[in-house]
């Protein structure tokens, strides 16, 4: 995508993309959890062959969008569409790569297991997993380089090594679109190195949809920003942000404070306007 | 001992024991990979409103025992899926509620009822063949379904959302476990009776977890456990004239904590030799 002259395009479609078909249209998108809304109004179209990073406050909303594509989560208003498709239709070509929450460190699966289960959309009810799908596992953790750690219990990796084996299992199911909720986040350095190489060559493969709080060194593989906080506060190219933003994805959340957060919050608005 | 085995209810509870574990091992990694231990708790002791059902309609205690808690395992089932913040407290109703029935039931019913208290505490040397036959029946329900449904069942209790994202029925996944931990209660029911179903489900799997990272080994070593315990509880209570269940669960026990211990120093150990720990 960096190769790309349209790179400066702002909200237009980008003529190199797949002749610009749709990969995510969101038309007035509102969501809430337990009645409290999360995201308002939002309309947003992500390009076939894009990628895009969703940035912003906690809470802002994020998750919820991603949550939202792959059908965790049922929108109270607006219009989804996901590849064209509706989002059932869509979601064997949907890869979804979660933020790691909740983690039982004594399930008893191997790595391997795990990237398998990428496969799980592809085999019907009462097949055994083939000898193909393992294929397909094995050749996305060696792309991760975690090839050597297939046989280890999942527990016993180290948060980067698991989050690579979550990509793995995203990419054993040979998607058209990825999504991933903070994949750099609570991942060693070294790892956040092979993580970032290997999603700037996924960039040229598929359309990928990533939450983040720290773009890093993925910015010439980005073309779109979306700055998330409740509304849509800003979207396009990463040059044309306004200040505030760009504050934002140049350093990294945990190095901003809490105040000067506000302010970009605040600056959004003023820019949004 | 050996003359032990010249009576045939003795080899009937051996039986037993070697049939039950079999479910215990399937179902009880389940629950433990699940975390569904205090709805599992719930679905053995609602089953006594199952057992007085029986009597009082005139049939078959554990005919009535088998559909009271698919009855009341769907229920709950259904209820951690709808109701997720206030689930433990809606379980622990109706875990109250079936015994409640129960209870009441047995009350309604003329009669002599001094056999009940063998459902509570179990009595696995007062098995009849034919309760053989319906175990084995109930084992082959359990082991085929978990077989054809493995990948499924591994999936959506790892990762119920991603599981969700690739086309797995997870609600169906979970309604289907809660059915079977049902099937697997009746039969535990009469080997260590309705009060302590809970501890020999849970315990054999629990160690097994804790020592093979692989599901479908950790249900072998389970069951494999179960037989154990199971075998040697009844053997022990036999020999020093104690209650067979309760024996069999203070082995498990012992086994248990015996397991958690080893695991612990094993684990310092670990720490010991490299003292820069990768996780």
């Amino acid at each position: 995508m960096s190769l790309s002259p349209a790179l400066t395009a702002t909200a237009g479609p980008r003529p190199s993309a797949g002749a610009a078909l749709p990969a995510v249209q969101l038309e007035h998108v509102s969501a809430a959890y337990d009645d409290t809304d999360v995201l308002e109004d939002l309309s947003l179209t992500v390009f076939q062959g894009e990628f895009v990073a969703l940035i912003g406050p906690n809470g802002g909303g994020k998750t919820t969008l991603l949550k939202l594509l792959i059908g965790l989560l049922s929108p109270t208003t607006g219009t989804i569409r996901v590849l064209g498709r509706s989002i059932a239709q869509a979601l064997r070509e949907v890869a979804y790569v979660p933020q790691e929450i909740r983690f039982d460190r004594d399930f008893p699966v191997t790595a391997l297991d795990v990237a398998r289960m990428g496969r799980l959309g592809r085999r019907p009810l009462l097949a055994r997993y083939s000898r193909q799908d393992t294929e397909a596992a094995e050749g996305a953790l060696e792309r991760l380089q975690v090839h050597h750690l297939r046989n280890r219990p999942i527990g016993a990796l180290s948060g980067g090594e698991r989050q690579r084996v979550y990509i793995a299992r995203a990419l054993a199911s040979d998607p058209r679109l990825l999504l991933l909720d903070e994949p750099l986040a609570n991942v060693d350095p070294e790892a956040r190195v092979t993580i970032e190489e290997l999603l700037a060559t996924l960039g040229q493969e598929m359309t990928i949809l990533m939450s983040t709080h720290d773009v890093g060194g993925l910015l010439p593989e980005i073309d779109r920003i979306g700055y998330l906080s409740r509304t849509l506060g800003y979207y396009g190219s990463p040059e044309d942000a306004p200040g505030a933003i760009r504050e934002r994805f140049r350093c990294p959340a945990q190095v901003m404070g809490e105040h000067l957060a506000e302010q970009a919050h605040i600056h959004v608005h003023e820019a949004a306007r | 001992m050996i003359q032990a085995l010249q009576f045939e209810f003795f080899r009937n509870a051996l039986w037993a024991g070697l049939l039950v574990s079999i479910a215990c091992g399937v179902v009880g990694t389940l629950v433990v990979l699940r975390r569904v231990v205090f709805l599992s708790g719930g679905i053995a002791h609602a089953a006594y409103g199952g057992i007085g059902l029986g009597l009082y309609l005139g049939i078959d205690p554990l005919i009535g025992a088998v559909g009271f808690s698919l009855f009341s395992a769907l229920a709950m089932g259904l209820v951690e899926l709808r109701a997720r913040q206030r689930a433990d407290t809606v379980i622990g109703v109706l875990w109250a509620l079936g015994m409640a029935v129960g209870i009441i039931l047995i009350d309604l019913t003329p009669g002599y009822k001094a056999d009940l208290m063998s459902y509570l505490f179990g009595s696995i040397l007062a098995v009849p063949a034919s309760y053989l036959w319906l175990m084995l029946v109930l084992d082959v329900v359990i082991v085929l379904f978990a077989g054809l449904f493995f990948k499924e069942l591994v999936a959506s209790s790892f990762d119920e959302s991603y599981a969700l994202t690739r086309g797995v029925p997870v609600e169906a996944m979970h309604l289907a476990t809660v059915g079977l931990i049902a099937l697997a209660v009746v039969m535990m029911m009469r080997v260590v009776g309705l009060i302590m179903v809970i501890a020999l489900l849970t315990m054999p799997a629990a160690i097994a977890v804790d020592w093979v990272k692989d599901v479908r080994r950790a249900m072998v070593l389970a069951a494999l456990l179960s037989v154990v315990f199971v075998t040697v509880g009844l053997l022990l209570s036999f020999t020093l004239d104690l209650t067979s269940g309760a024996t069999i669960i203070l082995v498990a026990g012992v086994c248990y904590l015996l397991s958690v211990g080893l695991l612990q120093l094993r684990q310092a150990r670990g720490r010991g030799r490299q003292p820069a720990a990768s996780r």
